[in-house]
């Protein structure tokens, strides 16, 4: 049974791209989301307590990486499972490789494009959840 | 609230963030100096290298998505070469702060306003 995607763990350190991503995300895409500034404020418990859905990861922060926070954040109680998405100005066909081979199930280009985002979000949960059907 | 008045709304929302971004360009330009200053004096100091590094590449990020994308281009270009300084591959340390002085001196040009 295919699952609705509502909550969304968002963690990026730039404060632009948070504000407009927040935008879009919240007023376009009717989602509910937990923003971070960084990995370790996404650790907190809270993180925990909001049970996000989805996880949108930037990969290239100060301190602790998204690929990084990712493993850390699959320690979590009900995060081992939730799927992920990183967004990365690396979108190389090696580079995207890598990060499936981190268990994403897809990547966002940066520079993005505020009006497409929250449908490139909504396609990969939708591309998801139909590999997820025939698993 | 129809579709086309929250599109409406929402570019206007968008908008206005790209013009404090673009307001806060001076001072993004005046840390990227203080920074090239620290790395003239000691190039092998890795602490303003990584701090440069960040400040473009948050550049090249927001630039591009506030489709300022030319600002956003040589940001990321710059962002690049940094990289390659960091791994110790060959990059002239003199040219790139020389490139770097000039993206400052452009980017005031482009998209600082003068009163």
């Amino acid at each position: 049974m295919s699952q609705t995607l509502t909550k969304i763990l968002y963690i990026e350190d730039d404060e632009d791209i948070q504000s407009v991503a927040k935008i879009v995300l919240e007023v376009v895409g009717g989602l509910t989301l937990r923003s971070c500034r960084s990995g370790k404020e996404a650790l907190q418990p809270e993180t925990v307590t909001f049970a996000p859905d989805l996880m949108l990861l930037d990969v290239m922060m100060p301190e602790m990486d998204g690929p990084t926070t990712l493993t850390k954040l699959r320690e979590m109680p009900g995060l081992k499972n939730t799927p992920v998405i990183f967004m990365t100005a690396k979108v190389q066909t090696s580079e995207v490789e890598y990060y499936k081979s981190l268990g994403a199930i897809g990547v966002i280009a940066k520079p993005f494009d505020p009006m497409q985002l929250a449908e490139q979000v909504r396609q990969l949960w939708k591309e998801h959840q139909n590999e997820s059907a025939y698993e | 609230m129809n579709s086309e008045k929250k599109q409406k709304n929402l570019s206007d929302a968008i908008n206005a963030l790209g013009a404090i971004f673009l307001e806060r360009i001076p001072k993004t330009m005046d840390s990227m100096e203080a920074e090239l200053h620290a790395i003239a004096l000691d190039k092998n100091n890795q602490l303003p290298w990584k701090t440069l590094h960040h400040l473009l590449h948050t550049m090249a990020g927001s630039a591009g998505m506030f489709n300022y994308n030319e600002l956003g281009s040589r940001a990321r270009a710059l962002e690049i070469r940094i990289n390659t300084i960091l791994k110790e591959q060959p990059d002239s340390v003199e040219d790139f702060l020389n490139d770097h002085h000039a993206f400052i001196a452009w980017a005031r040009q482009n998209y600082v306003k003068t009163n």
